[in-house]
């Protein structure tokens, strides 16, 4: 109760205080964001890729899994349209293995084990960072380390003009799919160690488009319906210093969709009717010290509900309709430390403790709750030109449920190992090896006649080994980066649907093994016109060799797995002037196989789309105006991620933005 | 107007019935049917819009995947779940799809496509059977529907219980099992369909979930087959008398899509054939398959009459083809046929 009280007033204060900063405006410089991009050379003990706020329009860029499919090991899978599923995998391991945090603490949904990215709106993001096995900055809680790849989104920081103790963002997107999508942010400062941010999206779309069907001997368009989507939006920060090096970050989000789900492309009955609605919302909390020059410590607590609603009223049983309702709620807290007795070594510990429950009204369902304690201990040493990392995480898990059995309690150990040389000024080697696993979600366990209690985590094993080069000169070319990752990765017992004796229900069982060769190449060029111009460009490329190996009798044995590609090719190159810049972005994947057998009546077309961006910044009544407007997908093409659910063609985004 | 009708009505008639005797005539000849080939229906994976049509060509010993959508330059859509031939037509239900495809035997090219919507949405349609020139569809949607085989026109469509799966006819009249499968709690009886009026008569309450049903045209009895609740309830199998439509055995049993020849019923079970004799109620063999052949998921059997065979529909692991094989009465494999997704039944075709 007390939380919508909060929300009600942030939004109470936020129509307020924009009313007043109309009548003062400054003219002052701005403040660059230049730590992010400095942040971004330095270079990692694993490949470290970050995308920032400035680069979201570039590559046009409307959710978190777009900004993220131009990285290079990454494979979205996307169902479609504005409110389309979009889940990441990482190194082909199943987007159950990402973690995805916002501001260092884990989004959490243990019912599925996916955090669906296409609901991440970009507006408050400052930088999104896939990192391999584990953060950077040692100084993090346990789960950071619990995950085979982590993808970390940074909010934006309140931050002001010289002068100025206020900001306000205005912004307006529109375009195809009726698309309606306004923003505000305001930013205030409450003294010189306090400040705050509210934001407010709207998000409204009707979804529908045209697609080609593809076999079922029509030969005009059709149009995808039930894809509408209906947003809001209420974020907020506040950020204070404490002391001289204390910082305390608090805060609090409210997403309210209601999403239509338009269903798999069935040949002669392709109406889709279901509806999923979502009310999520979290608060968190984050407070970092120092102790002297040695000790640093972060203790942070969250508290999460996510509300999901699903109803099919065309659904065949008694009621006439499907109607499941889900409430997950996660109780977090975590303290994490670092000692570093001399300048080159550094310890870490952390630990944090965690009660996920579920509530559904599915029938006879088990209401579990689990309870975890992660955590780890490690270190960093630096010696000479060779730094050496490497922590154990170790998890206890135990479950309680009302009827039936429960899932047996667990302590595991798993090791991750990180060496780098810096060969010289420009090159660095690197390499890591991690041992993680996914834990079974509440569906795989407990979902009503499917579930299977017995289940045993699915097990990851990942080495790496790679290089990154990266190089500056006064000469027009001023920076080049290009690194290559080479790797090797195993999953064992993987969670795997089957059916049971009676071929009526399916199970879950830990019988799949997989085997990932992969190669991740990025580069990425900075060219100077003159003063004023600059060419950008980057090249990322992804190869998988992503084997089943589960049944060497099987005739799937030692075939791609469904939905991977062998080569990825993203590539985004811009022209940047100083008030106005032309970019153009573009994905290639090769061919895929829908189903575990490699035969070509299974393989599912390559694909390449690519999109323009424009975008200018002029003044208007003596107002910063910022337009920008991106064609999507501008070669029209007919494509699929998944089967059955195919993608729009060409789209239109137009978008007007002021900071007032 | 009127004697229009009753004109067309007697052509009608005379064009069934000719169908009948021919049908009839064919059986009768001194010279035994002859199988050209087999079709194979590969149910395809839900939402993949993958369902098809193998024909095994019994001479040339070649399959031809795909062959509905080679002759059609379409797919059967999604969910292909059953298929039968009656007359001069092969009728193969679509469940996802919602359509019964009418399609001429010997070459599969399409002679109708019958949606099954209702106001918008599917019925889910799931088997067929036939009886005096009507085709009997149940679907999902608490209905059967009655076809007129001729005018390919739906006359009808007769409410029975909850998610309606397979049906059998005995003493004229129609049995369905009433699964409730999409509740949590399952339907548990038997809608008789008497099969002159072609209304629901009466429901035979038995065990929950009913899924398969198989009449014994020897025996007059219906046996009916429940995979169980999966909470207190057993897989069992319970016997009504087609005369009396009074239950008269209920037991415990595991085996799944029983098929009978000359008064021993033979099941799926444990990967094998299990055979069961109808006349004392009990398991002659647990599995008659001799020369040690077994398979990952059987997911469908069939038997064909003529060459006295049994074919076990293999949908290995569900991401990839299926196989076919065919076993002798004798419970040794003769060949295996590669199949397309989920093979789930095999019929037969004769020259």
């Amino acid at each position: 109760m007390k939380i919508k009280y909060c929300l009600f007033f942030f939004s109470f204060l936020l129509v307020l205080t924009s009313l007043n900063s109309f009548a003062q405006i400054d003219s002052l410089q701005k403040v660059e964001e230049v730590k992010v991009k400095s942040s971004s050379k330095k270079t990692s003990l694993r490949a470290t890729q970050t995308i920032d706020s400035a680069s979201f329009l570039k590559t046009s860029s409307y959710n978190v899994a777009d900004a993220i499919r131009n990285f290079a090991g990454v494979n979205i899978k996307d169902y479609g349209g504005i409110g389309g599923l979009k889940t990441v995998s990482v190194r082909s391991l199943g987007a159950n293995h990402t973690g995805v945090q916002v501001d260092g603490i884990n989004l959490g949904d243990t019912q599925t084990g996916q955090i669906d990215l296409g609901k991440l709106m970009l507006d408050n993001v400052e930088s999104i960072s896939l990192y391999l096995a584990q953060p950077d900055d040692l100084l993090a809680n346990a789960r950071s380390f619990s995950s085979a790849s982590l993808i970390v989104i940074k909010t934006k920081k309140p931050l002001f003009d010289l002068g100025r103790t206020n900001k306000l963002m205005l912004k307006y997107t529109g375009g195809a799919f009726g698309l309606v999508n306004p923003v505000i942010q305001y930013d205030q400062k409450i003294n010189s160690n306090w400040a705050f941010n509210l934001n407010t999206t709207l998000q409204k779309a009707t979804g529908d488009y045209k697609f080609k069907v593809i076999g079922d001997g029509s030969d005009t368009l059709s149009t995808r319906r039930n894809a509408k989507i209906n947003a809001l939006q209420f974020d907020g920060g506040l950020r204070g210093k404490i002391g001289k090096t204390g910082l305390l970050e608090v805060r609090a989000n409210y997403y309210d969709s209601e999403r239509g789900l338009p269903n798999a492309v069935i040949f002669y009955n392709p109406t889709g009717s279901q509806t999923l609605w979502d009310k999520d919302f979290y608060a968190q909390a984050k407070y970092s010290r120092d102790f002297g020059a040695k000790w640093k410590i972060l203790a942070s607590g969250k508290f999460s509900r996510n509300y999901t609603r699903y109803n099919d009223p065309d659904y065949l049983n008694q009621n006439g309709e499907l109607d499941n309702r889900y409430t997950q709620k996660e109780y977090y807290q975590s303290v994490a430390t670092t000692y570093q007795p001399i300048k080159d070594l550094t310890f870490n510990y952390a630990a944090d403790l965690f009660f996920t429950t579920l509530y559904t009204n599915l029938f006879q369902y088990a209401y579990p709750t689990r309870t975890s304690l992660l955590q780890v201990v490690g270190g960093k040493y630096q010696l000479k030109k060779f730094t050496f990392e490497a922590n154990v995480l170790s998890t206890y898990i135990k479950e309680k449920v009302k009827t039936g059995r429960k899932s047996p309690e667990r302590l595991i150990f798993n090791p991750t190992f990180s060496l780098a040389y810096q060969a010289n000024q420009n090159l660095t080697l690197r390499a890591f090896y991690k041992d993680i696993f996914r834990y079974p979600t509440f569906n795989d366990l407990y979902y009503t006649n499917f579930g299977n209690r017995k289940l045993d985590p699915e097990k990851t094993k990942q080495y790496n080994a790679g290089f990154v080069y990266n190089k500056f000169t006064t000469s027009k070319l001023n920076w080049f980066s290009i690194s290559t990752d080479v790797y090797y990765n195993q999953i064992n017992d993987k969670i795997i649907a089957l059916p049971n004796k009676d071929l009526f229900i399916w199970t879950m069982y830990n019988i799949g093994k997989v085997e990932i060769l992969g190669v991740d190449f990025t580069s990425k060029f900075n060219y100077q016109i003159n003063q004023k111009a600059k060419i950008e460009a980057n090249i990322n490329y992804t190869y998988q060799s992503a084997l089943d190996k589960t049944d060497p009798t099987s005739s799937v044995y030692n075939n791609q797995i469904p939905y991977t590609p062998q080569h990825t090719i993203a590539f985004n190159a811009g022209y940047q002037q100083k008030s106005w810049g032309v970019f153009y972005n573009q994905i290639f994947s090769s061919g895929r196989y829908y189903l575990g057998e490699n035969q070509p009546q299974y393989f599912v077309k390559g694909f390449s789309v690519s999109d323009v961006s424009i975008n200018c910044k002029t003044t208007l009544y003596h107002q910063p105006i910022s337009l920008s407007a991106e064609v999507n997908n501008i070669f029209n093409q007919n494509y699929s991620i998944i089967r059955s659910f195919p993608m729009p063609g060409t789209s239109l985004r137009l978008t007007i933005k002021t900071t007032i | 107007m009127k004697t229009n009708k009753t004109i067309f009505k007697l052509l009608a008639f005379a064009i069934a019935a000719s169908t009948i005797f021919s049908c009839k005539k064919d059986e009768n000849t001194a010279l035994p049917p002859v199988r050209a080939g087999l079709y194979i229906l590969n149910e395809g994976g839900f939402q993949s819009n993958n369902a098809s049509l193998s024909y095994y060509n019994l001479d040339t010993k070649t399959t031809t995947a795909n062959y509905f959508a080679q002759k059609n330059k379409r797919g059967l859509g999604d969910t292909g779940n059953d298929i039968k031939v009656y007359g001069s037509k092969m009728y193969i239900v679509v469940s996802t799809s919602n359509t019964l495809e009418v399609v001429n035997p010997k070459t599969s090219e399409s002679i109708k496509q019958i949606g099954f919507t209702n106001k918008g949405v599917g019925r889910l349609p799931r088997n067929i059977v036939f009886n005096k020139n009507k085709a009997f569809v149940s679907s999902y949607d608490g209905t059967v529907a009655v076809i007129d085989t001729s005018s390919l026109a739906v006359e009808k469509f007769i409410a029975v219980g909850r998610n309606p799966e397979q049906m059998a006819i005995a003493n004229n009249k129609l049995y369905v099992a009433n699964s409730g499968g999409l509740d949590p709690v399952f339907d548990n009886t038997i809608s008789v369909i008497d099969l002159n009026s072609l209304v629901e008569v009466k429901k035979i309450t038995t065990v929950s979930n009913p899924t398969e049903l198989v009449s014994d045209a020897s025996s007059g009895k219906i046996y009916i087959r429940s995979p169980g609740d999966y909470d207190q309830q057993l897989a069992s199998l319970t016997i009504i008398d087609s005369k009396t439509d009074a239950v008269i055995s209920n037991k415990p049993f595991e085996g799944k899509l029983m098929k009978i020849v000359d008064n021993i019923g033979y099941f799926v079970f444990n990967n094998g054939i299990k055979s069961y004799d109808l006349k004392s109620d009990a398991v002659l063999k647990s599995n008659i398959i001799t020369d040690g052949t077994t398979f990952s998921y059987a997911y469908g059997f069939n038997y064909d009459a003529v060459n006295k065979d049994f074919f076990v529909c293999d949908a290995k692991n569900f991401i990839g083809n299926g196989e076919v094989s065919c076993i002798g009465l004798d419970g040794k494999l003769k060949y295996k046929i590669i199949a397309g997704v989920n093979p789930n039944n095999v019929i037969f075709l004769n020259k």
